[in-house]
């Protein structure tokens, strides 16, 4: 055997007898190659090892029953960039073992034309991996410092951790209610969140309709966690609009699906709105849209009639309106107030000291009563303050904010029979207020008063016999 | 109205001051705090604030699991994340740095942060954000007031107003 044929046996001899686990993850992340160092920490066989895929977990978790799922790379070291990370592996008792590793991309011969050592546009995308991992277990801090530790691997591991906290916090379990309308609102968000379509959400100020657009966000990914963009129409500017197109065709892949999410979209400019109508006719970006606006309260079904003389460029409400949804107020669904206060009630009892378990009867009665002008928001707010008024376990009437009390009595007072209003005499005390004002600010000048009225002389005469002054009132004024 | 700026050390303070000063926001006042939880004493006494607030690596994971209680209580007021130095001028190879700076961009917007500025010299858009917020409520304040009384506002726009009357 010559000397150049021996060398690749001794390599694979020391890598075989080195104490350390190592391995390799080819570009297609299938294991080509372990030592006896890696099958010793699995406790596994190497056929049992070779030619298995890897799928990368930022943070693998007890529930992967596949022992090397933890063993995949990190997408930077598969990007060609020499990395260092966590390695994970499931122990034959189910407890999962952390080791830090270091990833060394093997750019060059395993992916075929390039030999050239920089990183380049094919390799990237293309290039095996061999893992280096030590040989002691991290313990539970050092774990924890590794997470904290800046490194891209840990970055998304803080990313992700974030969304699955997102996601917890919008899911469609926190869309509460079992009235119809809430059911009907369900099936919708369900629907858009299959259909990656764009959705237009029309409700009242603090019905929640910013959680039902992150709902159907985080619904349609429980995966990939692609990114959510949202933009408050309230303050957004042009440049602000730009850069954010920018920031998602930056991320435009043919698999992408990030959400973007424009809050109060009625609120945009008419010269904003014409631009997004633009950008999602020609689609310019890959990222599903969700708008939300407000609704009048007589509004019909007709999204170009809104408050405050705000409107909704027909274009652009075309484009979002593939599917709206209408969030329900409250007070049409008065048989949700129980359990929606039951969850914010528990809401409050997570992390405080004080536990208090429920409503009282002719607390919930109270509640069922009252309008909800606010909406969820105001129930919500109602509920807090009541837990923080409560003495006991259970939530009575008088923990209540005033707020309720004092409405539900002025609701409980007998109506006035409404009586007509006899417009020629209102108009008439209009006329005579103004005709004495002009008279005090001309210092009881006629001919100055008929000036700041806009009238002649003759003319102002007559109006004052008209509107009854008498001489001596006249004269007073004079 | 004023910003609640919150960083380790002044820095983007007084960036931002020059920056309101260049924009003609002379009027706008800032008030720097060390730490998020001088924040929530702050807005408790100024709930109409804008934020802005330094991000580094030390911080990231508080400020984005921090934010979304705050945007749930003041879904509306703007607020600016200020990336710390160390984020955009990276060792890393390029296109990994740029990645990463997408990354965490694209993670405070989905937090609830209205607009991310990299550096201290580009702050136009946050004091812009100021100012259109400033407008936003003086709107809101100018509709409540009208719905208050309009006949009181009948009389007010007279020319000429009564004296002692």
């Amino acid at each position: 055997m010559t000397e150049s044929a021996s060398q690749p046996a001794m390599s694979a001899m020391l890598l075989e007898d080195a104490a350390r686990p190592i391995y390799v993850v080819s570009s297609d992340r299938k294991i080509a190659y372990c030592n006896r160092g890696l099958t010793e920490w699995l406790g596994v066989d190497a056929e049992h090892v070779i030619g298995r895929r890897v799928e990368y977990h930022s943070e693998p978790d007890a529930t992967g029953t596949e022992p090397l799922f933890g063993l995949c790379p990190p997408p930077d070291a598969l990007d060609g960039h020499e990395t260092s990370g966590t390695v994970t592996c499931v122990q034959r008792d189910g407890r999962l073992v952390h080791r830090r590793g270091q990833f060394i991309p093997l750019i060059g011969k395993q992916v075929g034309a390039n030999q050239d050592h920089s990183p380049t546009e094919d390799s990237r995308h293309a290039c095996s991996v061999m893992a280096i991992v030590e040989t002691a277990n991290l313990s539970a801090e050092e774990l924890t410092q590794n997470l904290s530790s800046e490194s891209p691997d840990e970055l998304h591991r803080a990313i992700q951790r974030f969304r699955r906290g997102q996601s917890g916090r919008f899911a469609l379990e926190t869309l509460l209610g079992e009235s119809p309308v809430m059911q009907r609102v369900r099936a919708q968000v369900q629907c858009a969140a299959s259909s990656k379509t764009n959705v237009l959400i029309v409700g009242r100020g603090g019905s929640g309709r910013t959680h039902l657009a992150k709902a159907i966000h985080y619904a349609s990914d429980h995966e990939h966690q692609y990114p959510l963009l949202p933009l408050n129409g309230t303050v957004l500017t042009q440049d602000a609009l730009r850069r954010t197109v920018a920031k998602l065709q930056q991320a435009k892949t043919a698999t992408s699906r990030e959400t973007l999410l424009i809050m109060n979209v009625d609120q945009l400019s008419a010269d904003l709105q014409a631009q997004l109508a633009k950008i999602l006719a020609e689609k310019q970006i890959s990222a599903c849209c969700i708008g939300t606006m407000t609704e009048q309260a007589s509004a019909e079904d007709r999204p170009c009639d809104w408050q405050n003389g705000d409107q909704l460029d027909p274009l652009l409400g075309n484009m979002l309106s593939t599917i709206t949804i209408r969030v329900p107020r409250v007070i049409d669904r008065l048989e949700d107030v129980p359990l929606m206060a039951q969850f914010f009630l528990e809401s409050c009892n997570q992390g405080n000291a004080k536990q208090v378990g429920g409503l009282a009867p002719e607390t919930a009665d109270l509640l069922a009563l009252y309008t909800w002008p606010g909406e969820v928001a105001e129930l919500k707010q109602v509920i807090e303050q009541a837990h923080a008024n409560c003495p006991g376990h259970r939530i009575e009437p008088k923990d209540l904010p005033d707020v309720i009390h004092h409405a539900l009595a002025a609701a409980s007072l007998t109506h006035r029979p409404l009586e007509p209003v006899d417009l020629d005499a209102f108009l008439q005390r209009v006329e005579r207020e103004l005709v004495e004002r002009a008279i005090q600010q001309a210092n009881g000048n006629k001919t100055e008063a008929a000036r700041l009225l806009g009238l002649s002389r003759p003319r102002l005469y007559r109006r004052l016999v008209q509107l009854g002054f008498t001489a001596s009132q006249e004269h007073q004024e004079t | 109205m004023e910003w609640i700026v919150c960083e380790a050390k002044p820095r983007w303070a007084p960036a931002l001051r020059v920056a309101c000063i260049q924009n003609s926001d002379s009027t706008r006042r800032l008030r720097e705090v060390r730490g998020l939880a001088e924040i929530e004493q702050q807005l408790l006494l100024r709930p109409a604030a804008l934020l802005a607030i330094e991000v580094g690596h030390t911080n990231f994971t508080e400020v984005l699991n921090w934010l979304p209680g705050i945007r749930e209580r003041l879904p509306n007021v703007p607020t600016a994340a200020l990336l710390d130095f160390s984020w955009v001028h990276s060792e890393s190879p390029g296109e990994m740095a740029s990645t990463r700076l997408w990354l965490v961009e694209m993670a405070l917007h989905e937090a609830g942060f209205d607009h991310v500025s990299t550096s201290p010299r580009r702050l136009r858009e946050v004091v812009e954000l100021g100012s259109r917020w400033t407008a936003v409520v003086a709107k809101q304040q100018a509709s409540e007031k009208a719905t208050e009384s309009s006949l009181a506002d009948l009389w007010a726009s007279l020319p000429w107003q009564p004296t002692g009357h």
